[in-house]
């Protein structure tokens, strides 16, 4: 079996897959549940210094299959019941297990320089500080007070609600932090219920809402590609990780660990072994002997920024025996290069065809690929 | 069946739903196509003073509604469009009694230069895509049109982290439209077997299109309706005649469409409008106008709270 163990800010992950600081992750019961589903390290629910607005509901609704929106904000229970029991129960818990704990939290300057060491002493082995919540200049002062407050590793979450530039707030922030997570939810959006006559399918003043999961993921792909490649320190990915190829990509664009909240909410907390456990079967599958083989590949490809040559410049390579003559080629076909009637087996005219790539991604069953360039594509990096 | 035909800026459109500027549009036997498969008007994809060199590949399908491309601006030069294409996007549009729309791109000088050289080629409205968010520079640019031509000129405008509804306040007085929102970006999506990039452009970056934008665009579209008199195009993962409901709830005159129409054919648009007439119908509701701005009169005119 391939070795899924991380050692990472010091801690050591039995497995890179952790629980998500979501309202799956709301108390002793969530904790628990995720250490029992297999998860490798635990990011509890984030805490706020004082009392929280419960969300108007509705509070959380599904976006498509995999998608959610929402408009939670940090825990509702008081800090004093996290402090005094679910942090001390839950760190016990994993300790004996080998999991390490992480806590979440949100805050001005002035008050994590309170409540981040409380955490660490009710049970934190590393605090992750959630920019969203506040203006991107004060949370620079939070994460500067939180770094003077405490000695555990400090993780900053960052958010493209920020800006675009998401890797150069990264680098602003490297001197106070040992980590990264990317991102948080995306947002804010907006979705309309319009059988309800236009009303907001989240509640709120605006329907306004935040959305993850599946849609958000090849942002959030990006977003840990951006950091990894512009800081020197560890990125914990967090977006739409759904599957075994979700966590393979986030590994091989740079991250370290990968945080799984979305899928938990749908699926329940054996996401979290399930996952790990796919990890494992690719790894060995592949007869890579850990993770650590996969951690940063595509970014130590293509980080420098050259030319992406990953195909032979000619049109798609037809399976013939993968090809279910659906005809799905020719339907997404805007350069008439294919001809695929149902039950035939498409005609490519090269001459026409584009190199576009729509086929190749929407065949059903793979039958269209474009022939690897490996020979360009394994030149030493510049 | 309830009226679906929209009279905008001294068009008429048959239906609501559009092309957004893509590959869809991207010849003149393309717009006939879209002509042919029941779009509400034509809109030609956006063309710049020089051919855009496409990286390869450059579209990829992302889960059954979404997709990922590095798609710039038309792969043809503007003479072949002068000489050829939007002659014969321009005759289909005739025969169907359609508008037409050509797309432009991209800085003040790009704009002066070809403005008024499609605008010669007798199209009824000029849409013109920003990419930056820059006010200054939205204004230089949307000025620069605005004094080179005539017809109706329509502002499209990248998402925004803030209030985008700001923005395009601020060049309001120099266009007659706008169109929210373009793809959103970068984003990057990678084959984990050979450790490559789906998209051949530098880093894989690609923009991110379809129903994964959808509530991106919903909330772009309700901040500019909300705080600009003139109309708004909706764009933004339109999958099914609900989502342009929703557009039209959220305050959309008119919707454009492309990762849909490049997945399912271009015999959805009149799917689409066919299905838009359907739900007013069973919703009781005798005219698409019953429904545009709906949401935003009972949402936007409690004054909620701002994000961002």
């Amino acid at each position: 079996m391939a070795r899924l163990t991380v050692d990472i800010l010091g801690l050591h992950f039995p497995n890179p897959i952790l629980c998500g600081p979501g309202p799956q992750a709301d108390g002793e019961a969530d904790l628990l549940g995720a250490l029992s589903g297999g998860a490798g390290g635990l990011v509890a629910r984030t805490v706020a210094p004082g009392p929280v607005t419960p969300p108007a509901e509705p509070s959380v609704v599904a976006y498509g299959k995999d998608g959610l929106l929402s408009n939670v904000g940090p825990s509702t229970r008081p800090v004093a019941d996290w402090l005094a029991n679910i942090y001390p129960k839950v760190a016990g818990a994993a300790g004996q297990r080998g999991v390490p704990l992480i806590a979440s939290l949100t805050g001005t300057a002035g008050e994590v320089p309170t409540l981040g060491p409380a955490l660490v002493a009710a049970g934190a082995q590393a605090l992750e500080y959630a920019t969203s919540y506040l203006s991107w200049h004060d949370a620079v002062a939070a994460l500067k007070a939180l770094r003077e407050s405490v000695t555990v590793p400090v993780i900053a979450k960052l958010s493209l609600a920020h800006g675009e530039d998401i890797a150069e707030r990264a680098a602003e922030v490297e001197p106070y932090v040992d980590a990264f997570t990317c991102m948080a939810r995306f947002g804010p959006v907006l979705d309309i219920d319009v059988d309800e006559g236009g009303k907001p399918r989240l509640g709120g003043p605006d329907g306004y809402g935040w959305l993850s999961g599946t849609p958000v993921h090849p942002i959030a792909v990006r977003t840990v590609f951006a950091v990894a490649n512009r800081t020197h320190k560890p990125v914990i990915a967090s977006g739409g990780a759904m599957s075994t190829r979700d966590v393979i990509e986030f590994l091989q664009v740079g991250a370290s660990l990968v945080q799984v909240t979305t899928a938990a909410i749908i699926r329940g907390p054996a996401i979290y072994g399930e996952l790990a456990m796919g990890l494992g079967a690719w790894l060995d599958d592949h007869a890579l002997g850990g993770v650590a083989e996969i951690q940063s590949a595509y970014l130590q490809k293509y980080g420098h920024g050259q030319r992406v040559i990953t195909v032979e410049e000619e049109p798609p390579v037809l399976a013939e025996a993968q090809c279910i003559q659906c005809g799905i080629c020719d339907d997404v076909c805007y350069y008439d290069a294919i001809a695929a009637p149902r039950r035939h087996l498409p005609v490519i005219t090269a001459e026409l065809c584009f190199q576009c790539g729509l086929c190749v991604s929407a065949c059903p069953t793979g039958a269209l690929s474009f022939r690897p360039r490996d020979e360009l594509t394994k030149l030493p990096k510049p | 069946m309830a009226k679906i035909a929209v009279d905008l800026l001294g068009m008429h459109f048959r239906n609501p739903i559009l092309p957004a500027a893509g590959p869809n549009v991207g010849t003149g036997e393309q717009l006939r196509k879209t002509a042919e498969g029941g779009a509400g008007g034509l809109l030609a994809k956006t063309v710049s003073v020089r051919a855009a060199e496409v990286p390869r590949p450059d579209m990829f399908r992302l889960g059954p509604t979404g997709m990922l491309n590095t798609e710039l601006w038309t792969e043809l030069t503007p003479e072949a469009w002068l000489e050829r294409e939007y002659d014969i996007g321009l005759a289909a549009a005739r025969e169907h009694g359609l508008p037409f729309l050509a797309s432009i791109g991209y800085t003040p000088a790009d704009l002066r230069e070809i403005g008024p050289k499609v605008e010669a080629k007798g199209v009824d409205a000029i849409e013109f895509s920003i990419h930056y968010l820059d006010p200054d520079r939205l204004i230089e640019t949307a000025k620069a049109l605005r004094e080179s031509v005539k017809v109706p000129i329509i502002a499209k405008l990248s998402p925004h982290k803030g209030d985008l509804g700001e923005l395009a306040a601020e060049i309001e007085p120099y266009v007659d439209g706008f169109a929210i929102i373009n793809s959103y970006g970068p984003a990057l999506s990678i084959d984990i077997e050979r450790v490559e990039p789906v998209l051949g452009s530098t880093h894989g970056y690609g923009w991110l299109s379809g129903a994964p934008i959808r509530p991106l665009a919903l909330r772009s579209v309700f901040e500019v309706a909300r705080r600009v008199q003139k109309p708004v195009v909706g764009i933004g993962g339109i999958v099914t005649a609900k989502d342009v409901i929703a557009f039209f709830m959220a305050g959309a005159s008119l919707v454009q469409v492309c990762t849909v129409i490049l997945l399912r054919g271009q015999d959805y648009y009149a799917k689409l409008a066919r299905g838009v007439s359907e739900w007013l119908d069973a919703h009781g509701y005798d005219d698409i106008s019953q429904v545009q701005g709906l949401y935003l009169r009972q949402v936007g005119a409690q004054g909620g709270k701002l994000h961002g």
